[in-house]
C-alpha cells in the first residue's frame, strides 16, 4: 500500500464489508433487558426533547442522540412504531464506521498495519455481535480510536485542530460511559510511559497548550451533552457522584462477578456444553508479535505508537480482568488494543518474509484465518445469536418474550378498548424487563410490587411466585393461560379474564 | 343316577382339567406390577432456587411421583426405535429421542427447529399402549410450549388420531383446544396416559419453550405396553 488514497480505499472497503457483516436483520434478537430499558430512554428524550443524567444507572446519553437521527430517518411517530433494529441501526453504522478512524494511525502504525487492523475489528466475533446491540459500548470504542488517532496526529502537526479533536472525542467518552475513565487513564498511562523527547522549552510549552486546548474541549463536549446542552448544570456534579455507585459495582454483585481469566479465556478459547469452538485467538496471538515488533529492532515513530499501544492494551486488559464486576461487552475495550497490536504483527510478518513465496504463503494463510473468522462472526451473530453457548450471550432475553407482545396485541384485538386495554403487571422486584418493551404498544399498563388490592385485569403477567396467591383470587373468573420466558431461568405467569378469553378463541374458531 | 353323576364328575373334571390354564393365563393377565420406569439422575432437584416458588400449577412436587401399576410384562416398546420428524434436526440425531439415554447431559438432546414441530415414532407395529413419558429437556426447569401427543396407525396422522395429551389452549398449532396445562420439565418427565390405546405411532409435537433459545429439544421418549405378539 504505497500511497495514502490506497489505504483509503481499503479501509472504505473494509468499513463496507464490516456494514454488510453487521446490518443484516437487525432485529434477529429479542432486545436484552439493558437494551429495552436504553429504548425507553431514548423515547423519553425523544418525546420530551430533554435529557436527565441519572448518576445511578443508564449511563450517558450518547446512545440516545445517535438514535434520535434514526427515528427521525424512519418517522417514528410513536414508541410502538419503534423497532429493535431502529434502535440497534446507530450503532451498526459506528461499529463499521470506526474502521475508517484507523486512518489517523497509519502514519504511526504502518498502512498496513492499519489495514490488518481494520480487517480484524471488522471480522472480529465480538465486534459484530456488540455492534448490533443498543448498549454504550461499540461507541465507546469508537470514541477511544478518535482519541488515540486523534492524540496520535496532534504529536506529528503543529495544527491546534487536532488537540480539539482529540479532546472532543475524549468528552463524547465521558458522556457516553462511566468506564471511559479507565480507557483514558490507560491512554494517559502510555503516554507517560512511552515518551517522545521534548528538545526545547519552547516545544514544552507548546505541548502544554496542546493539552489545555484538548482539556477544554474534552470538559465542554462533555459537560454539554451530560447536562442536556446546557439545561440541567447539576449533572455535572451528579457524574463525579455516578462513581460511588459505580465503584460499589465494581467489586461485583452475584450476578456479575468472574474471575480474572473472564475476558482473555472469552478471546482465546471458549466451547460450552455441546457448542462450537469460539476464538480470537488469531488476534492474540498477531497481538503479541505486534508487541514484539515494537521492541524488536524498531525505532521510529512507529516503535513510538507500537509502544504506546503496548502499554495501553496491557493496562487496560490488567483492570478489566482484575475488577470482579464484567459482563462481556467490556471485552471489546481490551479487544481494540489488541486489534490494533495485531495490525503492527501482521505488518512486521510481511516485512520479514521477503521471499515471495514465503510472503503469498503467509498471504494465503492469513486470508483464511480471517475468513474463519468472519465465519465464526456469522455464526455468533445469525446462528447463535441467542444461544447461551455464545460466550457473547448474556442473561439474554429469550425468545419466547416475544409471545408477551404476541399474546397481549391478539387479545387486545377482540377487547372493546383495543390498545387501551388495561394490563397489570405484578413482580417483586424491577427485574421485569424486557416486559415493558414488549407492551409498548399499551398506554394502560400498571406495575406493582405485589398483588395489589384490585388484582382484576383483562390480561395479566406476574412473576410465579404470585400463583398461589392468584389463584386464590382470580380463579374463578381468570384462565392462568401458561408461562412465558423471559431471561434464562426467568419466567412470567399469563393470566386472562374468562371473558375475553372465551371471545378470543370464539375469533380464532370464526377465522379458522 | 349313578352313571349321571359319575359322568358329571368326569365332565367337571375334565372342565377343570382345561380351565387350569386358562385360569393360570388369565391370573397372569391381571397381575400388575409398578410400571418399569427407570427415572434420570436429577439435575436441579433440591436447589429451590431453580425452581420458581409459589408454583401451584404442575411444578416439580419435591417428592416421587406415584408409579402407576400396569400389566406384566410391560415394557418401554419405543426403545431404539425409528424415529421421524417434521424437519431435519437442528443439531444431533433423532435416535437419541429413543436411545434410552435420558440423563441431563450433553449430547443426550435432540435439537429441533424452532416454531411448531413434530416427532413421530414407529412402534413397528400396533400395539396397546398403556403410558407415555417424555422428556424435552430437563437440564432447567423449562417450560414446553402446545405440547400435543397423539398416537394413531395413520403413519400421517390424519384417520384415526387419538390426542392423548394437549395444552395448546389457543389452538395454535391447528389441532384442537387443549384442555391439558402447562408443565415445568423435570427428571422424572411427563407421564401420560394412553389408556390402552392401540396404535404404531405416537406424535408429539411442541412450539419451543422458555428455555433460553427457539429450539425444541427432547431427551427421551418412552412409550410403555405390552410387546405386540
Amino acid at each position: 500500500m504505497r500511497s495514502g488514497l490506497g489505504l483509503a480505499a481499503a479501509l472504505v472497503l473494509l468499513a463496507g464489508a464490516a456494514l454488510f457483516l453487521r446490518l443484516p436483520d437487525a432485529g434477529n434478537r429479542p432486545f436484552h433487558a439493558d437494551e429495552a430499558v436504553h429504548a425507553f430512554k431514548l423515547w423519553d428524550l425523544r418525546a420530551r426533547g430533554d435529557y436527565s443524567y441519572d448518576p445511578d444507572e443508564f449511563h450517558g446519553p450518547t446512545l440516545y442522540y445517535a438514535a434520535l437521527s434514526i427515528l427521525a430517518m424512519r418517522q417514528r411517530q410513536a414508541f410502538g412504531d419503534v423497532t429493535e433494529a431502529d434502535c440497534r441501526l446507530p450503532v451498526i453504522v459506528i461499529g463499521a464506521g470506526l474502521i475508517l478512524l484507523l486512518a489517523l494511525l497509519s502514519d504511526g502504525m504502518g498502512r498496513r498495519a492499519a489495514v490488518a487492523a481494520g480487517a480484524l475489528i471488522a471480522a472480529s466475533p465480538a465486534f459484530v455481535f456488540y455492534s448490533r446491540y443498543f448498549i454504550q459500548e461499540t461507541l465507546l470504542i469508537c470514541f477511544t480510536l478518535g482519541m488515540i488517532g486523534c492524540s496520535w496526529r496532534w504529536t506529528r502537526a503543529r495544527s491546534l485542530a487536532w488537540p480539539i479533536c482529540a479532546g472532543a472525542f475524549a468528552g463524547l467518552m465521558v458522556a457516553t460511559k462511566e468506564t471511559a475513565i479507565l480507557s483514558l487513564a490507560a491512554w494517559a498511562l502510555a503516554l507517560a510511559v512511552v515518551r517522545e523527547r521534548c528538545t526545547s522549552e519552547k516545544s514544552r510549552l507548546a505541548s502544554a497548550r496542546k493539552w489545555a486546548v484538548a482539556g477544554l474541549a474534552a470538559a465542554v463536549v462533555a459537560a454539554l451533552l451530560l447536562t442536556g446542552m446546557g439545561r440541567h448544570p447539576e449533572a455535572i456534579a451528579d457524574y463525579f457522584r455516578s462513581y460511588a455507585p459505580w465503584l460499589h459495582r465494581a467489586r461485583g454483585t452475584d450476578l456479575h462477578r468472574h474471575p480474572w481469566t473472564y475476558y482473555i479465556s472469552m478471546l482465546a478459547w471458549h466451547r460450552s456444553a455441546g457448542g462450537p469452538i469460539w476464538t480470537e485467538a488469531l488476534t492474540l496471538g498477531l497481538a503479541v508479535l505486534g508487541a514484539m515488533a515494537s521492541f524488536v529492532g524498531n525505532r521510529g515513530p512507529q516503535a513510538l505508537l507500537g509502544r504506546r499501544l503496548l502499554v495501553f492494551t496491557v493496562a487496560l486488559t490488567l483492570v478489566y480482568s482484575l475488577v470482579p464486576y464484567k459482563t462481556p461487552w467490556c471485552v471489546l475495550n481490551p479487544l481494540l488494543g489488541m486489534a490494533l497490536c495485531a495490525g503492527i504483527g501482521v505488518a512486521w510478518l510481511l516485512r520479514r518474509s521477503r521471499h515471495t513465496m514465503v510472503r503469498g504463503t503467509l498471504c494465503i494463510a492469513l486470508a483464511l484465518a480471517l475468513g474463519q473468522l468472519t465465519w465464526q462472526a456469522y455464526r455468533t451473530s445469525f446462528v447463535y445469536q441467542v444461544d447461551p453457548r455464545n460466550p457473547y450471550v448474556y442473561a439474554q432475553t429469550v425468545p419466547d418474550a416475544e409471545d408477551v407482545q404476541r399474546r397481549a396485541e391478539a387479545l387486545a384485538a377482540v377487547h372493546p378498548d383495543g390498545f387501551g386495554m388495561v394490563v397489570k403487571v405484578f413482580w417483586s422486584d424491577p427485574y421485569y424487563w424486557p416486559i415493558p418493551w414488549y407492551l409498548r404498544r399499551f398506554p394502560n399498563v400498571g406495575y406493582w410490587r405485589g398483588v395489589p388490592r384490585n388484582a382484576d385485569a383483562p390480561l395479566i403477567f406476574a412473576a410465579p411466585e404470585f400463583d398461589e396467591e392468584l389463584t386464590r383470587r382470580l380463579d374463578p373468573t381468570h384462565l392462568m393461560n401458561g408461562y412465558v420466558g423471559l431471561r434464562p431461568r426467568t419466567v412470567a405467569m399469563v393470566w386472562v379474564r374468562m371473558d375475553l378469553w372465551t371471545k378470543y378463541i370464539e375469533s380464532r374458531q370464526r377465522q379458522e | 343316577m349313578l352313571v349321571r353323576t359319575r359322568r358329571g364328575i368326569a365332565l367337571a373334571g375334565m372342565a377343570a382339567l382345561c380351565a387350569l390354564p386358562i385360569g393360570r393365563a388369565l391370573a397372569q393377565a391381571e397381575e400388575t406390577v409398578p410400571l418399569p420406569l427407570k427415572l434420570p439422575r436429577p439435575v436441579f432437584a433440591g436447589t429451590p432456587k431453580d425452581i420458581p416458588p409459589g408454583t401451584t400449577v404442575e411444578k416439580p412436587s419435591g417428592k416421587p411421583r406415584p408409579i402407576p401399576q400396569v400389566p406384566k410384562g410391560t415394557v418401554n416398546i419405543a426403545l431404539k426405535k425409528k424415529v421421524t420428524s417434521s424437519k431435519a434436526p437442528f443439531s444431533g440425531g433423532l435416535d437419541l429421542i429413543t436411545d434410552g439415554n435420558k440423563e441431563a447431559r450433553e449430547g443426550t438432546a435432540v435439537e429441533l427447529q424452532p416454531r411448531l414441530q413434530w416427532v413421530q415414532i414407529d412402534l413397528g407395529a400396533s400395539a396397546q399402549i398403556l403410558y407415555v413419558v417424555c422428556w424435552h429437556f430437563h437440564m432447567e426447569p423449562v417450560v414446553y410450549h402446545d405440547v400435543v401427543v397423539q398416537a394413531s396407525n395413520d403413519p400421517d396422522f390424519i384417520e384415526g388420531v387419538t390426542t392423548l395429551f394437549n395444552n395448546d389452549q389457543d389452538n395454535s398449532a391447528g389441532l384442537g383446544i387443549g384442555k391439558d396445562r402447562e408443565y415445568f420439565e423435570t427428571s422424572e418427565g411427563k407421564l401420560l396416559d394412553a389408556k390402552g390405546v392401540k396404535a404404531r405411532y405416537v406424535r408429539l409435537y411442541s412450539k419451543g419453550s422458555t428455555y433460553n433459545d427457539p429450539l425444541n429439544r427432547y431427551t427421551e421418549v418412552e412409550v410403555y405396553g405390552l410387546p405386540p405378539k
